[in-house]
């Protein structure tokens, strides 16, 4: 158990790294550097001596070592696009809206998506299971900016209901937390449903009958504790992914969060930006697959308990 | 009134289109304290006519039938409540794969716990307690121990066990056995039918077992039912069933039973046996880590093992599941590479050999696999399958090639039309056919056959053993038999090595061990066999592993010849018997 | 041998492609959704005869924004562009881009699939890691740095796509080719001293059909829907070629009043994802039941 832990965050450890190298190599393959003569128009000696300021003139290695030494101080350098603060300071305050926006999404779709995946699965081949089914269909196929456009024509233009966009007032939020929310309820209703229709097929459902348990029992004790298992190890992982934002979404309604960052970034070449969003996303799914390991050992007895006697 | 009455009793499953009968105009009963044994082939419909007795079969099943009692209850009208009674508290039933029938995240007592609080208003410790005097029931030794495992945690032979103990806490009237036995070890299998029979007397319960081994009927039940194609063929008291069978099928089940043995007529002029392995061995390492400790370990699969497979012999190999058996057999195939030892084919020792200069040995070496489904590739026909031998070799024009296969497919009993066919076609026995047919098409001289027949039904297993039998004899075959069932090595194989935890603990020529085995692993084997003659029932001794090293033969010097040490070595005690042995002074 | 009695042949069996079939055929979704898949790629192809204008040219500037008419079917856009025109000329890039990426994914994840299913061990290893790197990064974030690097192109978008495609593929093949070489009539080909490529080639690719049928098939939204996603962004393919991504783009501007320029491209986009995926997931249900829902 503990060495499978053990195991799993040294291989966790270790993909990080190289997706940083990756990353960092990536970045600075490309012409076009931040103080490109296309843009900035200086004399080669000012521009050296910023190169200098940087750290930009030494070699590559270097320069990832001391980032990445940075990196571990929290230290992300500072955003060219708003000199005024640190990028960790930008983040922090982008982060907010995405974390409310994406994480209501989350939290308010998944509970829906279990309950619809069981709802499907107890009572298969029925209105209830078709309709699960196609809306699993939907929401895990059409883009969210399809959706977006869709919930703003709908509620915004032509039943004047709501506003389209925009960000601090909580009436705001209800358009773009829905688009969130689309994933997660399709994922979990569909995953859901297969872990539970695969579960009501392994033979100890059958003994549990035999054994004169009653339905309710089977199902909300053995089926779901069993189908839990896989639940568990999908929820992080999309957490992680709705709550640090959706570049369309927050494009769509205009919310400043972390996407909307991560665009105006590119747009501007914002180097360190770029770097850190990156990095920072990578870091917390190798943290949330981690996660997911552990919770997986832990509810899983064959891993927790050991082999056997 | 009977306990179990059944009229009429007609399931069919819906397909696409269509609906698919299972079982058709079944009709037995039962009375309490009674045994009653199905016995049937594979879809027969032996499990699915008792799964309708208790309401379990899938929602796609559709039952009729005239009359479906239990317990006087009509299980067809019975309501929610009505049928919690029935399952567990008027029947319980125990199933075929142990392993698969827990639920693998709640412990073994939880799981007992439950069922005895479903039927009766009682607390969660007393219900433990309860568990775990069933547990003692069942022989479980360290049963307080046992009720805080998981299912993984335990062998199959325990948690079936631990099952029994699970259907006898609600005190059942009957008990039904749907092939209880068939996924343990031999062994294993006889202490658990001992166990059942103990129980039944023990509570006063009726018994359906359903099986498709008769010898497992001729133990434990009363009144037969002898089921084939979905229908009743012959039903009536097991000595009757057995001594003067009426239907022609249950005359061919018995006939499988009785196959009578002659030894191959092996080839006194060769010297040079076909295959010799000299002290063979597999050893696997194994890590374990506590904390950031890494402790290297090897386990054993097979300790330096010798078999000798004389010219035109079939040699069975003998041992149940991790005896290393099968293990041993790849080895000699090449096909798991040994740890230690040599291969000697035809005077050459092949343990070392690379790729390229092992082909020439390719050609001379096969194997029959023990799955005959997954033997061959679903997405080839017959000619293909059979051809690919030559194929690979490279061997004549692909003309040349189908025309050899499409005479192989006679030779094994298969018409020459079945050759366009793809696997998903044919019975297993047919499927078995065809790995035979690709094994041998090369003409090798040695063939290893892992567990050829285990798959296959009674009657089948038969079919397939007399054609291994007449090609032996026609092509001069050496044939390595590895198995677990010794009664199908009895009527086939000319001398029998004996395995053990990797280790061969007796080899004989097979009437020999049969007649007189010398090592108590040997014995408990041999007792394992289930009776094929109701009157021939008894009671059994069960060795554990400390039993069976504690009661380790002992020689002296003078009898054997042999340097004596404290470690078992196996030693010569009479000509072609050697026993694994201490040899004292 | 004349002992040996073989039952007569009864009737032929069916087989497992007839059983995937008609549970194809009972799948209505999936079989709608090949219909429309297969209306759609003979629109694509047959473009030039069912459009009566040309797609790039401004020749209605007068008529710029002009709501749906039975000459115009869904408009003019703001630039003069019969917008009929547009989207269906449109569905030639989400198309091709969707099938030549789910072609590029196959072809890198089968081979890689099948190393690390038949041989194990440091291979596996070694690719799993590879495939652990591209699990934690944020695909569309990574799509669109590469993207925005590149400056976007058409070959840019299908390599980015196949980048992100062939994980799926690969693992699916890995997992079948797995379990398959496992089966013993890899072992008789073994005994018979086959070679692991003739053994790969022979037995494992062909027994893999299925796997990689699905992996093509579902990675061709997902290529569409990256195209999309980036082309929504500004990354993708360059205008004037009339891309779906683009016009939902240009059409939110005009969203509040010509609705026409941000609803037809949408549901464009909308129907031809959600009928590849409905066909997909069919064809997945249908080949290997045992993948259900994964």
């Amino acid at each position: 158990m503990f060495a499978h832990i053990l195991r799993r965050i040294l291989s966790v450890a270790f993909t990080f790294i190289v997706v940083s190298i990756i990353i960092f190599s990536m970045m600075h393959a490309v012409p076009g550097g931040p103080f490109d003569a296309n843009d900035m128009p200086v004399s080669e000696a000012v521009r050296a001596k910023m190169m200098a300021q940087w750290g930009l003139d030494q070699p590559l290695h270097v320069q990832y070592l001391n980032y990445m030494w940075g990196v571990l101080h929290l230290d992300f350098g500072v955003p060219f696009q708003s000199p005024g603060e640190t990028v960790v300071e930008l983040i922090s305050r982008a982060w907010v809206p995405s974390l409310i926006l994406g994480g209501s999404g989350v939290l308010i779709g998944a509970p829906l998506g279990i309950l619809l995946g069981m709802a499907a699965a107890l009572n298969r081949n029925t209105w209830i299971d078709y309709f699960a089914s196609t809306l699993a269909t939907f929401g895990l196929t059409i883009p969210v900016f399809v959706t977006s456009m869709l919930l703003i024509l709908i509620f915004a233009v032509w039943l004047n209901w709501l506003p389209a966009s925009g960000w601090p007032q909580p009436n705001r939020w209800i358009l773009p937390i829905a688009c969130y929310a689309a994933i997660p309820l399709a994922t979990y209703a569909r995953y859901t449903r297969s872990a539970v229709l695969d579960t009501l097929n392994r033979p100890f459902v059958t003994v549990l009958r035999a054994k004169g348990l009653s339905e309710r029992r089977i199902i909300f004790q053995h089926v779901m504790r069993n189908s839990a298992i896989p639940l568990v190890t999908v929820f992080l992982p999309m957490f992680i992914g709705t709550a640090t934002g959706s570049i369309f979404v927050e494009a769509m309604f205009r919310v400043p969060g972390l996407g909307a960052y991560f665009v105006s970034s590119i747009e501007v070449r914002d180097y360190t930006l770029q770097m850190a969003l990156m990095l920072l996303i990578t870091f917390m799914y190798c943290l949330a697959y981690l996660l997911s390991d552990i919770a997986y050992a832990l509810l899983n007895p064959r891993i927790r308990v050991g082999g056997a006697e | 009134m009977p306990l179990v009455e059944i009229e009429g009793l007609r399931v069919s499953f819906r397909q696409y289109g269509g609906r698919v009968d299972a079982v058709r105009n079944v009709s037995f009963s039962v009375n309490e304290g009674e045994s009653v044994g199905i016995v049937g082939e594979s879809g027969s419909g032996k499990s699915v006519s008792c799964s309708a007795l208790l309401r379990l079969l899938p929602a796609t099943a559709e039952i009729e039938a005239a009359k479906l009692r239990l317990d006087g209850v009509d299980v067809l009208k019975a309501n929610k409540e009505d049928l919690a009674r029935l399952r567990g508290r008027s029947a319980a039933m125990i199933f075929q794969d142990p392993m698969t029938a827990f639920d693998p995240v709640f412990t073994i007592g939880h799981q007992i716990a439950e069922t005895i609080q479903a039927h009766r208003k009682i607390g969660k410790r007393e219900a433990l307690a309860e568990a775990e005097q069933l547990l003692l029931r069942v022989e479980i030794k360290n049963a307080a121990d046992v009720l805080g495992y998981y299912p993984h945690q335990l062998s199959g032979g325990m948690l079936q066990r631990a099952m029994i103990a699970m259907a006898l806490s609600c005190r059942p009237k009957i008990l039904i056995a749907d092939e209880p036995t068939t996924a343990l070890d031999v062994t294993i299998q006889a202490q658990i039918l001992q166990l059942i029979k103990k129980v039944q007397a023990e509570f006063g319960m009726a018994l359906i077992m359903i099986t498709h081994d008769l010898g497992v009927i001729a133990e434990t039940v009363d009144r037969v039912v002898v089921m084939y194609g979905g229908e009743i063929m012959e039903e009536g008291p097991v000595t009757e069933i057995f001594e003067a069978p009426k239907h022609d099928y249950t005359k061919a089940l018995l006939a499988s039973l009785h196959s009578r043995f002659e030894p191959s007529k092996g080839d006194p002029d060769a010297l040079a046996p076909a295959l010799e392995l000299r002290g063979l061995a597999k050893s696997y390492s194994t890590r374990r880590r506590r904390g950031f400790r890494v402790t290297h370990g090897e386990f054993q699969a097979v300790q330096a093992v010798d078999v000798v497979l004389p010219r035109n012999r079939i040699v069975a190999l003998v041992g149940e599941s991790g005896s290393g058996k099968t293990t041993t057999g790849l080895m000699a195939m090449r096909l798991t590479e040994p740890s230690k030892g040599q291969i000697i084919v035809d005077g050459t020792d092949i343990s070392r050999l690379d790729t390229a200069a092992l082909i020439p040995f390719r050609k001379r070496m096969q194997i029959v696999f023990q799955d005959s489904y997954s033997a061959l590739d679903p997405m080839m026909t017959l000619t293909q399958i059979i051809a690919e031998p030559l194929h690979i070799h490279g061997i004549g024009t692909p003309r040349e090639q189908s025309e050899k296969a499409l005479k192989w497919l006679e030779r094994v009993g298969l018409a020459r039309s079945f050759g366009s066919r793809y696997p998903h076609e044919l019975s297993g026995g047919q499927r078995q056919r065809v790995a035979i047919a690709r094994a041998l098409i090369l003409e090798p001289t040695v063939l290893v056959a892992d567990e050829p027949t285990s798959a296959l039904d009674v009657t089948v297993k038969a079919q397939i053993i007399n054609l291994l039998k007449d090609l032996q004899a026609e092509l001069g075959l050496s044939i390595l038999f590895i198995s677990h069932d010794l009664s199908t090595v009895k009527s086939l194989t000319d001398s029998v090595v004996v395995m053990y935890r990797g280790r061969v603990i007796e080899e004989a020529p097979t009437e020999r061990l049969f007649a007189d085995p010398r090592h108590p692993y040997t014995r408990a084997l041999l007792d394992a066999i289930p009776a094929t003659n109701p009157r021939e029932k008894r009671e059994r001794t069960f060795l554990s592993a400390d039993d069976i090293r504690a009661r380790t033969p002992r020689y002296t010097v003078i009898q054997t010849g042999s340097a004596p040490s404290p470690d078992p070595q196996l030693v010569t005690v009479a000509p072609g018997h050697r026993v694994e042995a201490i040899v004292t002074t | 041998m004349t002992d040996i009695a073989v039952p007569a042949p009864a009737a032929r069996m069916r087989s497992p492609l007839w059983f995937a079939w008609r549970r194809f055929l009972s799948n209505k979704a999936a079989v709608v959704g090949g219909a429309v898949l297969a209306i759609l790629i003979l629109m694509a192809i047959f473009a030039p005869l069912i459009t009566p204008y040309n797609p790039e040219a401004q020749s209605f500037l007068t008529e710029a924004l002009a709501f749906p008419s039975a000459e115009h079917w869904f408009g003019v856009d703001n630039l003069g562009r019969d917008f009929y025109s547009r989207i269906v000329y449109g569905s030639r890039v989400s198309l091709t881009i969707g099938f030549t990426a789910a072609l590029f994914s196959v072809i890198i994840g089968i081979p890689l699939g099948a190393l690390a299913g038949y041989f194990g061990g440091r291979i596996d290893w070694v690719i799993m890691r590879i495939i652990e790197v591209f699990s934690v990064v944020p695909p569309l974030l990574a799509a669109l740095l590469l993207g925005a690097i590149t400056r976007g192109g058409y070959g840019t978008i299908v390599f980015i796509a196949a980048l992100f495609g062939w994980v799926q593929v690969c693992l699916l093949v890995r997992a079948q080719i797995k379990a398959f070489r496992e089966k013993e009539f890899v072992r008789a080909a073994q005994a018979l001293g086959a070679s692991p490529w003739y053994i790969i080639r022979r037995h494992l690719i062909p027994n893999s059909i299925s796997p990689i049928i699905i992996g093509f098939v579902l990675s061709i939204p997902l290529a569409m829907m990256l195209e999309a996603s980036l082309s929504f962004l500004g990354v993708g393919v360059p205008p004037p070629t009339p891309t779906w991504g683009q016009m939902i783009n240009e059409g939110i501007d005009f969203m509040f009043f010509y609705w026409h320029l941000a609803v037809f491209p949408t549901a464009a986009l909308a129907i031809t994802v959600l009928a590849t995926s409905l066909f997909g997931d069919g064809l997945r249900d249908a080949l290997d039941p045992t993948l259900k829902g994964r």
